[in-house]
């Protein structure tokens, strides 16, 4: 039979309405990249119009990509953590652990190459340490979390003291112009899709994510499988000590504060629910960190007041999550 | 052990159970009360030999632990009322600094003094925690991320607000009465009383018990999640504000603050509250529990400041405790299960030797 | 059909895009600067569009005869000194001289100060005005001299930062600061005014920052100290500098065993920091407390609940700036009906900002050589303090720098008597004079 517009509907049908057809586009498997990535287009857009076109500007574009890729270095790598329902806020102060013991491998042998892995090794041991403690001994990883955070920053405050440790600035801008932090990026962001959405490490991560139980029970190893996740985030967070070095030369004390939050507000402005499961992937953490820095550097040119910027920013960060989330039946909770 | 049944001794009257009951309660109770006697113990005698000076040597070291004890008691209060159905509200703190730097300088202008400042910083602290509990139920986005997003929104209202200067209680008139010790006292047991009603005695408390079950189970009993959730929000919202002026006046003012600042009584109230419910547990109160877990961690804090010790040693040590006791307390069920497994195992290889030996 | 109609859109967006971009680079002017910044970017010679205006020499000049300066102003924190700084620079000196400020958020980290300049790069900015002193200045002046940016940054001249001094840097303005020695001299008279014979009643002293390396700090705890050396010949075990940048709650071990004891931190290093200051003077040991940094407001409590508790007069005195934390601390009696504060050295938020603004604005005129030193170097601008000691003058002070009635210590005349194109004659040394010659009872007779 066929189906004409003339066709009435059967009785007892409903009409689909609004947001029937919301409900539908956003659980089409593209949504997750597709409204993320139109949120960008259009926030550029937005402030491109509002500067006059200076926003559009190469500089100012390539500048919102570099301040994003540190953030977005440790979110796509967290990602991996998110993925299998566990959360890590201490990744900030991994971080500065693992610049801090880099920069003291540079001065003392003169290496980049020993820097980076020192840098990457530390990354992995610390976090590898979390997800050990939790997959050992079954604390909440937000827990964990919170305490490193706080241990973490304390140790590296006991190590430099008072003084930043730097290296030579010379060294890091001939890094920076040749592009090493960008291709650096590009591969371990290539790296971490590939071992994500086309390997069964991914697939056991949003599996974890979505039913831990029910994934034990299909033989996945949750212990291996978190194990796997924290070390994956590790090798981001090394590798983003590397890239916050090369970036300003100098460590501190202040190095990678708050980047917990920021992490999870870009994976979250990514596209990603930071419970996990099925609908995680591994370019949130780029998106929702180019969302950010874009945000941050469009109200800047627009002039808004620094004291309302962070406003304007979670008014646009809680409408954009709003938009992006599907309203559960009934409250989200870690419970669920 | 010898294969006859154990026979229960109850008498006609029942004296004897009650007697096992009164028994049972003051044993809970003790184990309630061991924590925070232990760590008194402990680190005035750390103390002494390291300072010759114990935990508490003045009046004034009294004064400040009570104060300390309220603001930590209050705010790690706060923060269970959410926490226990696995709600993390990282706005709490937002909502501390917004309540307290708006309702203190309302009260102030308005001459009220400290009790005012509290009254008024707390009825804004209700309002904070009803709009974000309404916000929530609303949009239900994810609790730790919607918590983020609030935060940033509070703290900006709360910097550009009253010339970025926040609440300054130091040289208000009236305000000393929030230093003083029975004052303070009366509002704990006030607190006390109150939290306890509604966390044990009333229908809110007993609906978020079966809400802390099983979120969709409640709901499926009849239990109007959304309503046991914003008040819960609106709870926390004001403990907090009451956190916050009892701070504000040990401290002289309260600064308001950028970049998500405002967490950090959050993560310092975690500790106190995660041992208060594990010891309230014990007696069945977890309000009670909580108060003797910060009395815990607040003599350890002082103990190691008697130390002079650097802050961030102290930091490093407090934070271990806490990581060591989570573990402890993740695992303490699993490992009696399997010493108990052992025992029983060993039972049984004795059993079958000897069954053995009575064959041959 | 409805993924064709979202790939459409999005097509639509990017054409849209390219095109906007498209007419941005062609000319404009105004505050968006983007041209100013790709000239300046283009130019590769280091200079700014100013110089080529400057003129003759001995030709003065006015603001309007110059185009319209950016200038960034970089914050390292959020309080009500830099929300007056920022109504003083947008509505008393921008409109005035022409100039367009650009304001950053908190900036904590060297991350965070290369985001704010990049930024200003992209927003064309000429100059940068820096109120983060740290040691990071030796790399973030080798950033602004790769993008032609000026650079200038409230510090004093210490071996943290000297390698930005010496390394030739043609965009490094110079620094401007109240150099420590002085705040520790105006501690050491006060001590010398309040404190017994005999040096009985103790010592306690906040060194705030000192132990991460903040040289105001540890300059008012090593002036302190020395000035107890000096008036009772005492001998430390260790150097004073050492003794000032510990990190850890220290008793000054001293050979006439008198009570000094150092408390490093700030509220903000530690949650525990006041509670750890009270349990220190609730042992009833000091009688006068000293404070780097401005933590009165926290430890105001303490030290009043103390006094009533020991019955003893605790003499306080604080390294601050004006503001109503300030007025409120010198209004408020203590048990004996004194003043809670003592004395407190502080700074004119007008002054500091116009000081930083000059170096800059000098600059961006054509008059660099006012920033320079004999020997070529950037000059250290040295700001003086002022130290009042009553309630009477803080209650005047806080008169001054008043954002409502727009009355500001460094107004329009101060300024342009600073300003190379009001006074082309104007030459380094004579500014620094100038700075100089600006005491309390200059600013006295000024404000009245």
């Amino acid at each position: 039979m066929e189906n004409t517009k003339e066709n009435k509907l059967p009785q007892g049908t409903r009409k689909l309405g609004v947001m029937d057809h919301i409900r539908i586009i956003r659980d089409k498997p593209m949504f997750p990249l597709i409204f993320p990535l139109t949120v960008l287009i259009l926030i550029i857009a937005g402030f491109g119009i509002a500067t006059e076109g200076g926003f559009f500007r190469k500089t100012v574009l390539m500048g919102v990509f570099n301040q994003a890729l540190i953030i977005a270095t440790v979110s796509t790598a967290m990602t991996f953590v998110f993925a299998a329902g566990n959360m890590d806020i201490s990744v900030g102060s991994a971080m500065a652990f693992s610049a801090v013991a880099g920069v003291y491998a540079y001065n003392a042998t003169g290496s980049v190459f020993f820097m980076v892995v020192v840098c990457l090794v530390i990354g992995v041991v610390l976090m590898s340490f979390n997800g050990f403690i939790h997959a050992m001994f079954g604390v909440r990883t937000i827990i964990i979390s919170i305490v490193m955070m706080q241990l973490y920053s304390a140790i590296v405050s006991l190590i430099l003291g008072p003084d930043t440790v730097s290296i030579d600035y010379g060294l890091c801008r001939q890094l920076e112009n040749a592009g090493f932090r960008n291709i650096s990026f590009i591969l371990f962001f290539v790296f971490c899709m590939i071992l994500f959405h086309s390997t069964s490490v991914g697939r056991k991560l949003k599996f974890v994510g979505g039913n831990a139980r029910c994934a034990q029970q299909t033989g996945i190893q949750y212990k291996n499988t978190v194990l796997i996740s924290f070390a994956v985030a590790g090798l981001g967070v090394g590798l983003s000590a590397v890239f916050s070095i090369i970036r300003t030369s100098t460590v501190g004390t202040t190095l990678g504060a708050g980047m917990g939050m920021d992490v999870m507000l870009a994976v979250v402005l990514g596209g990603m629910s930071i419970f996990g499961g099925s609908r995680s992937n591994a370019y949130a953490g780029l998106l929702g960190a180019v969302t950010v820095s874009a945000l941050n550097k469009g109200l800047l040119m627009c002039d808004v007041s620094p004291m309302l910027i962070q406003g304007v920013r979670g008014i646009v960060f809680l409408i954009l999550v709003f938009l992006n989330s599907e309203r559960p039946a009934t409250l989200p909770s870690a419970q669920d | 052990m010898d294969g006859k049944p154990r026979r229960i001794s109850c008498s006609r009257d029942g004296m004897t159970m009650k007697q096992n009951l009164t028994a049972h309660k003051v044993k809970s109770i003790l184990k309630m009360l061991s924590l925070p006697i232990m760590v008194f113990l402990i680190m005035n005698t750390i103390d002494l030999i390291a300072t010759g000076q114990g935990v508490i040597s003045s009046g004034t070291d009294v004064r400040a632990l009570f104060r300390n004890i309220l603001t930590t008691f209050s705010f790690a209060l706060a923060l269970n009322c959410n926490l226990r159905v696995g709600r993390m509200d990282l706005s709490l703190g937002s909502q501390m600094y917004l309540a307290c730097i708006f309702g203190g300088n309302l009260a102030l202008q308005m001459g009220l003094g400290g009790v005012g400042v509290l009254i008024f910083s707390m009825v804004l602290g209700l309002l904070c925690g009803l709009l974000v509990g309404s916000l929530y139920v609303q949009l239900r986005i994810l609790p730790m991320i919607f918590g983020i997003g609030m935060s940033l929104i509070f703290e900006c209202l709360s910097f550009g607000a009253y010339n970025q200067q926040g609440l300054m209680l130091y040289g208000k008139p009236g305000i000393s009465i929030l230093s003083e010790i029975w004052f303070v006292v009366a509002v704990i047991v006030i607190m006390i009383a109150v939290m306890t009603f509604m966390f044990q005695y009333s229908t809110f408390g007993y609906k978020g018990r079966a809400v802390q079950g099983g979120q969709r189970l409640a709901s499926d009993a009849g239990v109007n999640i959304y309503t046991n959730c914003i008040i819960s929000y609106t709870l926390a919202g004001t403990l907090a504000a009451c956190a916050g002026v009892f701070n504000t006046a040990f401290m002289g003012t309260l600064v308001p603050t950028l970049d998500m600042g405002s967490n950090g009584m959050f993560f310092g109230s975690m500790f106190p509250m995660f041992v208060g419910t594990w010891l309230g547990a014990f007696v069945g109160n977890p309000v009670m529990g909580v108060l003797c877990g910060t009395i815990s961690v607040r003599l350890l804090g002082l103990g190691l400041a008697k130390l002079s010790m650097e802050g961030m040693v102290q930091n490093i040590i407090i934070f271990s405790l806490f990581l060591l006791f989570m573990i402890l307390r993740d695992n303490m069920s699993k490992w009696s299960y399997r010493k108990k497994r052992r025992a029983r195992m060993a039972l049984a290889k004795q059993t079958r030797l000897e069954m053995g030996l009575a064959e041959a | 059909m409805k993924k064709r109609a979202l790939a459409l859109a999005l097509v639509l967006s990017m054409t849209f895009g390219l095109t906007a971009c498209g007419n941005g680079n062609s000319t404009s002017q105004g505050s968006n600067g983007g041209n100013t910044t790709t000239a300046q970017a283009d130019s590769g010679s280091g200079e700014t569009a100013a110089p080529s205006q400057a003129g003759a020499a001995g030709e003065a000049k006015t603001p309007q005869d110059f185009k319209k300066f950016k200038i960034g102003v970089m914050e390292s924190q959020s309080n009500d000194s830099t929300v007056l700084r920022r109504n003083y620079y947008e509505n008393y000196i921008a409109p005035r001289y022409n100039v367009e400020f650009v304001f950053s958020e908190q900036v904590k980290s060297a991350e965070d100060e290369m985001n704010f300049i990049e930024n200003c790069v992209d927003m064309g900015v000429d100059g940068i005005i820096s109120y983060r002193s740290s040691p990071d200045v030796n790399q973030i002046i080798q950033v602004c001299e790769e993008y032609e940016l000026l650079y200038s940054v409230n510090t004093t001249r210490t071996p943290m930062v000297e390698d930005a001094f010496t390394g030739g840097y043609q965009t490094m303005t110079g620094v401007w600061g109240t150099e420590p020695s002085i705040v520790s001299n105006e501690f050491k008279e006060w001590i010398k005014s309040v404190a017994s014979e005999d040096g009985s009643e103790g010592f306690m002293v906040t060194s705030a920052l000192a132990f991460q390396g903040n040289t105001m700090h540890a300059e008012c705890t090593q002036g302190v100290l020395a000035a107890l050396q000096d008036i009772y010949g005492l001998t430390y075990e260790d150097t004073i500098e050492n003794l000032a940048a510990t990190s850890v709650p220290l008793e000054v071990p001293n050979d006439k065993g008198l009570n000094i004891y150092i408390y490093p931190g700030t509220n903000s290093t530690s949650d525990n920091w006041v509670q750890g200051a009270s349990t220190a003077l609730q042992t009833g040991k000091y009688g006068v407390f000293l404070q780097a940094a401005p933590t009165y407001g926290y430890t105001g409590v303490a030290v009043d609940e103390v006094e009533r508790g020991f019955d003893m007069n605790i003499k306080v005195a604080v390294n601050a700036s004006i503001s109503d934390t300030l007025v409120t601390a010198f209004n408020t009696d203590d048990k004996f009906g004194n003043s809670s504060l003592d004395m407190a050295t502080v700074q004119s938020v007008s002054f500091l900002s116009a000081m930083g603004f000059i170096q800059v604005y000098n600059h961006l005129t054509g008059y660099e050589h006012l920033n320079r030193m004999a020997n070529g170097e950037p000059a250290f601008f040295n700001m003086p303090i002022w130290a009042l000691s009553s309630r009477e003058q803080v209650n005047q002070a806080a008169t001054w720098d008043n954002a409502e009635k727009e009355t500001w210590i460094f107004n329009e005349d101060a300024i342009n008597a600073a300003l190379g194109i009001c006074n082309p004659d104007l030459t380094n040394e004579k500014l620094v004079d100038y700075y100089k010659s600006i005491t309390l009872d200059w600013v006295i007779e000024h404000m009245s």
